[in-house]
């Protein structure tokens, strides 16, 4: 099969596989619908302060692997919602925003500073197109460079990376993900460090579990989906619910304006049309690093949207930060181009770089059939590679994704104004039995809910003492492939101690690692407070 | 987010109190608002912390304490814990070949978590601030755990001990696990503690009791049960793939 044979496939999967019900002589393909409840989904969380995609992806994956089954044929349906969930809810986000000047997370934060001006200014039907398009045209950017050079870069690794170089690579990525991540790099390394040892217990080579202290109940180690819900979405809960439980529950927000007239201006298209370009490359760029999240890119897009936002105003045009449309739109296309771009180290590579990425693999590890990394690439011919099939799917629902997003993305963020006015506290109790019972009717265990529990507190603490909860999930999640690839470029070079430095390729990798431990640490980060390592990158 | 600090630091600029020292001989003594900016100017670029910085940060900071408590905690687990816990050590002869053995992977783990604990303390020489803790999170904490061991024992024990009662009451032999997959028993543990789960934090919140905080633990009880059991016959609810 060529390479057009692959992409046919891969469309011919999304629209002609298991059928989610039939009538009137039609079948209805699971994938593209449920792709669309997923966008719907994620658009209502996203508008929902306290909720956010990771969060609606957690709480539903067990729920679509009970409907769709753990075989193969499940993964594009859902992926389909998943990938809905995450594009929707990179658009949602900007609705309480823009309304109610309720920033959720630190990028919400920066689309309100001139979202909610202009909409005191009885324009928030405008402020809110404008978020929009920006967010779509962010969207449609990063999608295009995801299609080009995840397989690229796949096809390179698989061709110019051996064992050693591999493992580099993966200590390259934790060394870049516990540097880059929070707000310290040493709680980086902790982070990564714990993420490690929890990934070790008991799931060595020998007999022994190891590092189970001889305990029976941590002879089958911890399971991959009650960790990483429990340090990302119970230790959450945990940190939501405590601010309500001191000082009760936050007043019910306000809406300073509900015109519903008004939208685009002529010319507003031109005029943000600059802003969004520049901040869609420069969140995409961001966005292909695995642990740089959406909230780095929008204030880097907001940042440099200001500095050309000076030098080419117009007299009487509002300031950045009174209600500028170019404000929104440089933030909006800098954070939703990182959700497409983040899955390119995920399907090149191996490495979730962000929480939705971690939920795409957390997926394709419960069903099986479809191990993201570089040998999802291979063109094989005459067999047919079914991963490529299933990647060239994930491909074609990111595009249907992104569709949605430009028709009916802006009918339904519209209409999610109302999901500001759910009170947290109800919320989060609820989101918290939710995931409890997702988690059972996964392990039928009540100790696997106190596992959950126990992670949560752990999630907790992390974010009281500033440390970041990603590295600590992707360092679980790449762990075995780490050991794996280690142990096998060990044997292969013949014992050799020295295998990480064996080819040149190989040291530049391990010598970048060090580099940007180094670099990064000499920078004191932590005079900002844990507030930012506190706040999971949901988005 | 490295424009955050910086912003932050030009809104609160570091003091300094100590005398600049000119480089070059015996200068006119400046004007005190110039060895100001100049402290200022000099401080911002080593991103070190002034003396008064130093004093009113107190020598044991939780950072501090989380990474000693790394270093510690890592160092113990490498020479004691990984050693007597993991079935094969660093390296093994198998077959006549050396392959890394079991405790390799921990103790590399382990090694980073010490190198995190120094990284850590180098990062609080030249941090202005550290993270405060305060009491009130662990209280928090515990009420929290609280709620959910309570939870988790009405949802494991209604069921069997209504079973109970009801076998009394009726001279039946049966037990809960007989009785676990009909209705109305499969689904009364799950019903009580689910809505306890929910309902509590938002009476906590609240401070006060509503029976609309019960109304809406019920709710989403139900529609668990809606979600789960309905449409699938293996799937189980809690407590009944324990019982």
């Amino acid at each position: 099969m060529g390479v057009f044979d692959y992409v046919l496939a891969g469309i011919l999967a999304v629209f002609q596989g298991p059928l989610l019900f039939e009538g009137l002589g039609f079948g209805i393909p699971a994938a593209p619908l449920m792709l669309f409840f997923g966008f719907f989904v994620g658009i209502a969380v996203g508008a929902t302060p306290g909720l956010a995609g990771p969060m609606a992806m957690a709480i539903s994956l067990p729920i679509l692997i009970s409907i769709f089954g753990v075989r193969p044929e499940a993964l594009l349906p859902v992926f389909g919602f998943l990938i809905g969930v995450m594009k929707g809810a990179t658009i949602g986000g900007a609705v309480p925003a823009i309304l109610f000047n309720i920033s959720g997370t630190p990028d919400a934060m920066m689309t309100a500073l001139d979202g909610y001006p202009l909409a005191r200014k009885g324009q928030a039907r405008r402020a809110l197109r404008i978020a929009h398009v920006s967010s779509a045209s962010g969207d449609t950017l990063s999608d295009i460079v995801l299609f080009v050079c995840a397989p690229f870069l796949a096809v390179l690794v698989e061709r110019f990376l051996d064992l050693p170089e591999k493992t580099a690579l993966i200590i390259l990525s934790l060394a870049f993900v516990a540097a880059i991540m929070g707000d310290s790099v040493g709680k980086g390394l902790i982070s990564v460090a714990l993420g490690l040892l929890a990934a070790f217990v008991a799931s060595g080579e020998d007999f022994y579990p190891r590092l189970t202290f001889g305990l029976d109940a941590l002879s089958g180690g911890f399971p991959l989906t009650a960790v990483v819900l429990g340090v990302l979405i119970v230790g959450e809960i945990f940190a939501s619910i405590e601010h309500m439980w001191w000082n009760g529950p936050e007043p019910p927000a306000k809406v300073e304006d509900t015109s519903k007239r008004g939208g685009l201006r002529p010319g507003d298209v031109r005029r943000i049309a600059p802003y969004a370009f520049r901040s869609a490359v420069l969140g995409t760029t961001i966005g292909a690093l695995p642990g740089v999240g959406s909230t780095l890119a929008a204030t880097l897009g907001y940042a440099f949207g200001h500095q050309r936002y000076k030098m080419r105003k117009a007299p009487g045009d509002p300031q950045f930060g009174d209600g500028a449309p170019e404000g929104i739109a440089a933030t909006e296309a800098a954070n939703s181009a990182v959700s497409g771009a983040n899955l390119i180290p995920v399907l090149s590579l191996g490495i979730p770089g962000n929480a939705a990425a971690v939920f795409i693999v957390l997926a394709a590890d419960s069903i099986g059939g479809f191990n993201p990394g570089p040998s999802v690439f291979k063109f094989t011919s005459p067999e047919v590679n079914p991963e490529l099939v299933v990647a060239f799917g994930i491909f074609t629902l990111m595009a249907l994704g992104n569709l949605l997003n430009w028709t009916a993305g802006w009918y339904v963020m519209r209409a999610m104004g109302i999901m500001s006015r759910v009170n947290r506290h109800v919320l989060m109790p609820i989101v918290l039995l939710v995931t409890l019972t997702a988690i059972y009717v996964q392990e039928t265990n009540l100790g696997a809910l106190w596992i959950i529990v126990g992670f949560g507190v752990l999630g907790y603490v992390f974010r009281k003492v500033g440390i970041a909860v990603l590295p600590f999930v992707i360092a679980y999640i790449l762990a075995g492939a780490l050991e794996r690839a280690a142990r096998q470029a060990f044997s292969a070079s013949g014992a050799d101690p020295f295998f990480l430095f064996s080819s040149p390729v190989s040291i530049v990798l391990i010598v970048a690692a060090v580099a940007v431990v180094t670099l990064l640490s000499r920078e004191a980060k932590l005079s900002v407070g844990h507030r930012h390592a506190s706040t999971v990158d949901q988005r | 987010m490295r424009m955050i600090v910086f912003a932050r630091l030009k809104s609160n600029p570091p003091t300094p109190s100590v005398r600049i020292a000119e480089p070059f001989g015996q200068v006119p003594e400046p004007h005190p608002r110039r060895l100001e900016r100049r402290g200022q100017r000099m401080s911002r670029r080593s991103g070190a912390r002034t003396e008064k910085e130093n004093r009113d940060l107190p020598r044991l900071t939780p950072d501090r304490v989380i990474g000693l408590l790394a270093i510690v905690l890592g160092i113990v687990a490498i020479l004691w814990w990984v050693p007597a816990d993991a079935g094969s050590p660093l390296i093994e002869r198998v077959r006549g070949r050396l392959r890394i053995g079991d405790a390799m992977a921990p103790t590399v783990a382990l090694a980073i978590l010490v190198l995190g604990g120094v990284v850590l303390l180098l990062e609080t020489r030249l941090a202005k601030h550290s993270i405060r803790l305060s009491p009130r999170s662990l209280i928090f904490l515990v009420h929290c755990l609280i709620v959910i061991a309570v939870a988790f024992a009405l949802m494991r024990w209604i069921g069997p001990i209504a079973v109970a009662g009801w076998a009394a009451a009726t001279d039946s032999t049966a037990t809960y696990r007989d009785l676990r997959d009909t209705v109305p028993w499969k689904y009364l543990g799950f019903l009580v503690g689910g809505t306890f789960l929910v309902a509590t934090p938002i009476v906590l919140c609240e401070r006060r009791f509503s029976l609309r905080a019960v109304l809406i633990g019920l709710f989403s009880a139900a529609a668990m049960m809606a979600v789960y059991d309905l449409p699938f016959d293996d799937l189980l609810l809690p407590p009944n793939g324990d019982v």
